[in-house]
């Protein structure tokens, strides 16, 4: 079969699981995603459609979001990269 | 079924799977959020102040929902 031992079945299985667990933690991700940013930007409910100002506000919510997101898995992914090279020296 | 069918109807029925879940946790979050916004002090009934915050409140949080997303997938496909 492959490396891994597992026959066809199990195989397809993995990935169905796999995809469900990232499936879920995006959705985790997301919904908490909306949460902060309603919670952070909207505060007036005299009226039921967001006003430019709170889409604004939003918009950039979710930009700084990401980028520091992405910034992170960086730094994570140079700090691993670091401390793989110090274990290589020992 | 081929393998492309059943792949197809896998991710549909996890699709399907996670907006049930999905509309279960982001009800509880809307209660939450605008319990706490809209009534501050509570009685032992809404008043009908309350009921339109509450309303103006639930509408607001979609068109966040909304307006996440779109800024979501823009980004995403802007490559960055």
């Amino acid at each position: 079969m492959d490396g891994m031992g597992l026959t066809a079945n199990e195989q397809r299985e993995l990935e169905q699981r796999l995809q469900k667990r990232q499936m879920k933690d995006f959705m985790g991700l997301f919904g908490n995603l909306v949460d902060h940013c309603f919670v952070s930007c909207i505060d007036d409910f005299t009226s039921k459609s967001l006003s430019n100002r709170e889409t604004g506000c939003i918009t950039r919510c979710v930009q700084k979001q990401m980028a520091q997101s992405q910034r992170l898995s960086e730094r994570f992914a140079e700090h691993n990269a670091q401390l793989g090279a110090q274990q290589g020296q020992r | 079924m081929d393998s492309e069918s059943v792949k197809a109807e896998v991710i549909k029925q996890v699709r399907q799977q996670y907006a049930m879940t999905n509309a279960r946790e982001l009800i509880e979050k809307v209660n939450e959020h605008c319990f706490e916004k809209c009534v501050p002090k509570p009685g032992s009934s809404l008043s009908s102040g309350e009921q339109t915050c509450f309303t103006h409140c639930m509408e607001k949080y979609m068109a966040a929902w909304n307006q996440v997303s779109t800024t979501y997938i823009t980004r995403i496909q802007r490559g960055d």
